[in-house]
């Protein structure tokens, strides 16, 4: 026995001495290899590979960031980033997710090499230092930056026989118009609702709601902003019947031209949807689908014992800008793919040079070429490309949502607060709303409160520096007093 | 002597890796999780480290999500004593003769069924079902192969799923589970039409219903109405990946442990197959059970974590998020690891007193 486990253990160590001995080592060509985390889409392989074109010297190793936007990423590059073993740049969502990232200290202060290298503020979009500053340093670079437009199926209100959306409309007059063309009872052989993708933070943007004060001291969730937010979430949803609850759209499905099962802009492009709230980027996806849904209605054409009432659909879009409140100015979302450098990379040079190439021509060429939302530098944000295809008015796209960044705003973040843990905590009344109507929204949010304000006191808590700073501003350590609470 | 001494060396040095390995992974970790739970350790550079004492446990105990998160682990563990139900039968059954053994029929019935389910199978798929034509095949396949090696390849059939890695697992049942394209309501819309009613199609994960939905529950649990949601949703996910796991092969080893003679002495008192098992199969496994039920409450309490990272989020409003993946959350994306190793040490006490409960309380019954 001793000598059969002598034997495991001599093979073992040998194995173990081969693995070394297999094991790459350092490359001697030169080059600076940097990996990025970023979601892998046509869009971005064409942008990365350009890069590679012009950087020869830096080899760029594209890690797959699924759902970048989304709390499940943020804690998982920051394990990565924190145990070593993070990529050197990463994509970051600009409200929730940069804030946590510079937090954790993750996130490399950039201002002195964006201002050498010219991707500093004056090559941004107005509105961007609040996205990509904190505390006066630069933290990020956008890869991409805009806000949603309001994208309209021509197909169905010609059905309908409803006018087009105009821009400039209320939010009011949104809604007529999507009742007029929802149709939830099959009579046309599938639901059609009238609007789509429309939530509760389009309303609270487009009453430039605010979640906490200017100061970042005090949480503003039970505000009359919010409440009114809520109560037109649920309204649209099971009141007015015009918006699906996010079960039903889940339930729905779409027939024809079917790409990335049956997802939302299928259901869109098949008329399910009459109008849609999304960024201008769907048009890459929106372009598969049109090219699909030709194909068919030419086999169709063929086919000489086709059935006419079955002439499959082509999707024709438009686009207005996102509606507002009567008498209010408009407001948007401003949203932003920033692209982070990691304070620990051993390749900064490598990836700072990356994010030189984002504020370039080249790279703004090609987001306008592909329809990526809009070019990080303002100066390249000019339309030239032929549209793919006339049905979906790229142009018209690109034109709003360029005219759209005029409205756009990011929310006051809090040094008290982090916004991922807000987040969570609106998600989760969201999430209740959803499947009770019957809940009072004023709960809700007053619950809602409670817990940011029970998470903000813990934060200050633990940072003596933080809670002086707050007690400067508010003449209270105590978050509950500060926030009107008798004890 | 000597001779100890040696074989104390050799023992040592095979231990070595194993030791190290657990001294730097396991022991110093969990060391240092319990100093930082009394201090202000956080992955925020600008938090100073600093010794707080209790002051962790302190904000835990007025924490509600800490008892919501709390209620949910405990509601997710009430799918164990169905699981281990659930195994002792089938370990029962599947420690019994197939009757048509006994005549020697296996092997015409095995052929038969693989004949039926073929051509079963073929007339599904023609009809434009492949999917239920695979399923059909794969039950007819299976059930020759138990016909014709036995229980036995039924017991194996069963561990199939433990052989998979759990994230695959949650994975497979997140996509069953969607509202949308899931195989479920798929069905479940197939036999609504076949039957001709317009039936309710569960939300399943994103549904905070609950089958505690009629009960008035704090405010702070506020789940919505009665029915199915995201907890039973993992609950019924849990309770089949358990029936067939270790709990089936530890039962099927007890029951292989009962002396015979004593099934032989109840057979000559008349006894029936209720009473065999109830005063003889259920005593005799009783510390199988003990240990199986200790288990299962050490992992109900600890569990829940890759089902809310991978299939819910710890949502629909926090509904699926266990303590396991509160811990998580608090160092990760709160990035405060003191607090999430104060809530790590209060679940360790809570299941080493249980445990400490069960093995005084409850080894009594078992003998």
């Amino acid at each position: 026995m001793r000598n059969l486990l002598i034997t495991v253990l001599l093979i073992l160590i040998g194995l173990s001495a081969i693995a070394f001995w297999l094991k790459p080592g350092v490359p001697t060509d030169g080059k600076t290899r940097i990996t990025y985390l970023t979601p892998i889409t046509v869009a971005r392989t064409l942008q990365v590979d350009t890069f590679q074109k012009l950087n020869p010297d830096v080899l760029v190793n594209k890690q797959s960031g699924y759902k970048w936007a989304e709390l499940t990423t943020l804690s998982k590059v920051i394990i990565q980033c924190s145990t070593g073993v993070g990529p050197d740049l990463f994509d970051a969502e600009g409200l929730q997710q940069l804030q946590s990232y510079v937090e954790a200290g993750l996130a490399s202060d950039i201002t002195e090499d964006a201002k050498a290298g010219g991707f500093s503020l004056e090559n941004m979009w107005p509105g961007m230092e609040k996205v990509l500053f904190y505390n006066g340093k630069q933290y990020a670079y956008p890869a991409t930056t805009g806000t949603n437009i309001l994208l309209y199926n021509k197909n169905v209100f010609d059905q309908f026989g409803v006018p087009y959306p105009k821009s400039g409309m209320t939010w009011e007059e949104c809604f007529d118009l999507a009742a007029r063309v929802t149709d939830t009872h099959k009579d046309r052989g599938h639901v059609v609702y009238g609007l789509f993708n429309v939530n509760w933070s389009d309303f609270f943007t487009s009453m430039h709601g605010e979640y906490f004060s200017a100061d970042g001291t005090r949480i503003l969730l039970n505000s009359d902003t919010l409440k009114k937010a809520f109560q037109l979430h649920r309204e649209l949803r099971f009141k007015r019947g015009i918006t699906p609850t996010d079960l039903i759209a889940k339930n729905l499905s779409a027939s024809g031209g079917d790409i990335n099962n049956a997802s939302n802009y299928n259901l869109f492009a098949n008329g399910q949807f009459a109008m849609y709230l999304l960024g201008n980027f769907s048009t890459t996806y929106f372009r598969e689908v049109h090219e699909v849904q030709t194909k068919l209605l030419n086999d169709w054409l063929k086919d000489p014992k086709h059935d006419p009432q079955k002439k499959p659909p082509v999707v024709r879009i438009g686009s207005v800008m996102i509606p507002h409140f009567d008498g209010l100015q408009p407001g948007y979302r401003l949203s932003t793919r920033a692209v982070v450098v990691n304070s620990k990379s051993k390749n900064r040079q490598g990836a700072l040079k990356y994010l030189q190439y984002l504020s370039g021509p080249t790279y703004c060429g090609l987001v306008v070429r592909v329809n990526d939302m809009l070019p990080p530098n303002p100066k390249y944000a000019t339309y030239h490309s032929e549209p793919t295809a006339e049905d979906l008015s790229e142009r018209e796209m690109f034109q709003n949502t360029v005219d759209s960044m005029k409205y756009a705003y990011m929310p006051v973040r809090s040094p008290f607060l982090l916004m991922a843990e807000l987040t969570r905590i609106i998600a989760d009344k969201v999430g209740l709303l959803e499947n009770n109507p019957n809940l009072k929204v004023e709960d809700l949010l007053n619950e809602a409160q409670r817990a940011a304000e029970e998470q903000m006191q813990t934060t200050l808590d633990r940072n003596p520096d933080l809670k002086a700073k707050y007690e400067s501003l508010t003449g209270t350590p105590d978050v509950f007093k500060a926030h009107g609470h008798v004890k | 002597m000597k001779s100890e001494n040696k074989h104390l060396k050799i023992a040592l040095l095979f231990l070595a890796p194993n030791l190290l390995g657990f001294l730097c992974f396991t022991l110093l970790p969990v060391l240092i999780s319990l100093g930082g739970s009394f201090t202000t350790w956080s992955l925020k550079a600008s938090v100073p480290l600093k010794f707080i004492g209790l002051h962790n446990y302190e904000i835990l105990f007025k924490d509600r999500n800490f008892y919501f998160y709390f209620f949910n682990t405990l509601y997710l563990m009430l799918a164990a004593p169905i699981s281990i139900a659930g195994s002792l039968f089938l370990a029962v059954i599947l420690s019994q003769k197939l009757r048509f053994q006994r005549y020697n029929l296996n092997r015409i019935l095995a052929i038969v069924s693989a004949l039926f389910s073929i051509l079963l199978s073929a007339v599904v798929w023609r009809s434009g079902s492949p999917n239920a034509a695979c399923l059909l095949l794969l039950l007819g396949l299976v059930s020759s192969f138990g016909m014709l090696f036995t229980s036995i390849s039924y017991r194996g059939f069963f561990y199939v799923p433990h052989f998979a890695a759990g994230v695959a697992t949650v994975i497979l049942w997140r996509q069953m589970y969607n509202p949308n394209y899931g195989i479920i309501n798929q069905f479940l819309e197939s036999m609504y039409h076949w039957i001709g009613v317009h039936g309710p199609i569960p939300g399943w994960l994103t549904s905070t219903k609950s089958l505690l939905g009629f009960m008035k529950l704090p405010g702070s649990q506020s789940n919505g109405t009665f029915g199915i949601g995201a907890r039973e949703s993992i609950m019924i996910m849990s309770i089949w990946a358990g029936i067939g796991g270790n709990n089936l092969l530890l039962y099927l080893a007890g029951i292989s442990n009962i002396p015979p003679e004593l099934y032989e002495a109840g057979d000559i008192d008349g006894c029936s197959t209720w009473q065999r098992f109830r005063y003889i199969t259920w005593p005799q496994l009783a510390p199988t059970t003990f240990f199986i039920s200790v288990m299962a409450i050490i992992g109900g309490l600890q569990g829940g974590f890759e089902q809310a990272r991978l299939m819910t989020e710890g949502g629909p409003a926090g509904t699926t998020t266990t303590l396991s993946y509160y811990i998580y959350l608090q160092g990760f994306e709160r990035l405060d690891l003191g607090y999430g190793s104060a809530v790590a040490w209060v679940l360790f006490i809570m299941i080493f007193g249980v445990t400490l409960l069960n093995w005084k309380y409850g080894q009594g019954d078992s003998h």
